[in-house]
């Protein structure tokens, strides 16, 4: 037993605003990957991208806007909407110097940077924005969400490529347990729709291809036999995470624990792919079971990394494999991120609870875009339809990130 | 000096564009401080002088910024680098 529970939830995501209309959308299978109008993509590999309806100016101060990138913009938007979620004020409900913030992000704010560099280049020094310095930087969101807040405890952010937002959750339960803390925020955000930004992600290798005339929404296949890399999306998923007898002494209402989490390096070159076996993925995936007391055959269902590059998908299926045996025979394993994009930094969060959600509903969303599975990839696939599944209490979220950066959670109903 | 009321009307305008919005300059007097009153550290005002430069086609000294404690203050400075400017230029016109 970890203790640590989930007590809250605010959401910015291409599905809309909070975990209903993510969980609708999920359940459902909904197609929420369109053509990318932030600006002109179609030079791009990957033109399609999940967007979110999201004007700072509706919800946040224009001079914050003026000093501040996208990314902290929907951070700050949802880890208000989290609070409010768990009925928390910060300074009369908990200490400031008792609240941490945890932060997962892979990118930085690009959009911010971009517009200032070509200020630089075309019109000289004096033209930047004297915030561009802080703006961009990738714990800009965790300082900005702490100021926003008035939160004067640990605050941290993680950059370890599309598995940050787990380490951010795991960094925040080790907080808790360890007492540094009694609240925590932790969660991720992500905002990559510029040209710089994209391109990255384009070059990174990690991208669908568009091509052979695919729409949209039919880029983005997590273990299809046409599996070719990941759409990605923008957004921002965060939790209000608290040790249970501090969230039952103040009556809160609990969503769900977070009930074991593992984490391990491939070490492997070459760096950008992972290690082939699936080993140490395994690993991580062992540690979560094991951290929540459980066995493999507990679980009830895997919300996969997913990320339709297909030397990671058949990788994450064969460390399914090393780490629970035949019990992956009947355990189901979806990937609901290919309907609404991989939000990179803020994917686990999301996953997490997009789990919470189904395990209360007892059905696993499917995988949208998966028709076929691919050659080689031996798991009981969730497609098409929701799955009913009864008695579901423990679900494991996996990460990965570029390199073999593996993180694993568990949760608990 | 005393502040000309174009002048002053143009630096609200250049203070709107930098998104100070209605809450942020209701009962804006010359005397409302721009730390205290308006919330503006030293990084905004770096951005607020930049931008009153590009507008009036002015150089204000950055080593000077301390003096300016008052919207007053601000407004001020800008009257007075114009019309050095503006006689800086008549000089150079009769030269």
């Amino acid at each position: 037993m970890s203790g640590i529970v989930i007590t809250g939830i605010g959401a910015r995501t291409p599905a809309g605003e909070g975990l209903d209309a993510l969980w609708d959308s999920a359940r459902e299978g909904m197609h929420r990957i369109a053509p990318i109008d932030r600006f002109d993509a179609q030079d791009y590999a990957c033109p399609a991208a999940g967007q979110v309806d999201f004007d700072a100016l509706d919800h946040l101060p224009s001079r914050f806007v003026k000093r501040t990138d996208r990314f902290t913009h929907l951070a700050v938007d949802a880890t208000r909407r989290a609070l409010a979620d768990a009925g928390v004020t910060i300074g009369t409900d908990v200490a400031p110097e008792r609240t941490g913030v945890m932060v997962g992000n892979v990118l930085g704010g690009w959009e911010f940077a971009e517009r200032e560099l070509r200020a630089l280049w075309t019109d000289g020094p004096r033209a930047v924005s004297p915030y561009q310095a802080t703006a961009w930087f990738p714990a800009a969101p965790q300082g900005n969400i702490c100021i926003d807040q008035g939160i004067k405890g640990p605050a941290r952010t993680f950059v370890a490529d599309r598995a940050s937002g787990a380490y951010a959750l795991i960094g925040a339960a080790e907080l808790l347990q360890r007492r540094g803390a009694d609240l925590v925020i932790a969660g991720g955000v992500e905002a990559p729709l510029s040209p710089y930004g994209w391109l990255c992600l384009e070059t990174s290798g990690l991208g669908a291809k568009s091509g052979a005339g695919a729409a949209a929404h039919e880029l983005y296949r997590p273990f299809d036999a046409a599996h070719g890399g990941s759409v990605f999306a923008e957004g921002a998923v965060f939790l209000i995470m608290e040790r249970r007898e501090t969230a039952e002494a103040r009556g809160a209402a609990v969503l769900g624990e977070l009930a074991g989490w593992g984490v391990s390096s491939d070490g492997y070159m070459p760096y950008y792919t992972v290690e082939p076996t699936g080993q140490v993925l395994a690993r991580a995936m062992s540690a979560a079971v094991a951290r929540a007391g459980i066995t493999g055959d507990e679980l009830g269902a895997v919300f996969a990394h997913g990320s339709a590059v297909p030397f990671e998908d058949v990788t994450e299926g064969y460390a399914l494999a090393e780490a629970f045996g035949t019990t992956t025979d009947a355990l189901p394993v979806t990937a609901p991120k290919a309907g609404f994009g991989h939000l990179l930094g803020a994917a686990a969060p999301a996953d997490a609870v997009l789990a919470l959600a189904a395990m209360r509903a007892g059905l696993v969303p499917p995988t949208p875009g998966l028709t076929r599975p691919a050659p080689g990839i031996d798991l009981d696939l969730v497609r098409g339809t929701a799955r009913e599944v009864v008695d579901w209490q423990h679900t494991l979220v996996v990460s990965r990130g570029l390199g073999g950066v593996n993180a694993c959670l568990l949760l608990r109903s | 000096m005393h502040s000309e009321p174009e002048t002053l009307q143009q630096v609200v305008e250049v203070m709107q564009q930098l998104g100070f919005g209605e809450s942020d300059l209701t009962e804006l007097t010359e005397e409302t401080r721009i730390a205290e009153d308006l919330g503006i550290d030293s990084t905004e005002l770096v951005e607020i002088v930049v931008a009153l430069e590009r507008r009036f086609s002015i150089s204000i000294d950055a080593d000077a910024e301390d003096a300016v404690v008052t919207f007053g203050d601000l407004v001020d400075r800008v009257v007075r680098l114009r019309h050095d400017a503006t006689r800086a230029v008549a000089a150079a016109v009769k030269g």
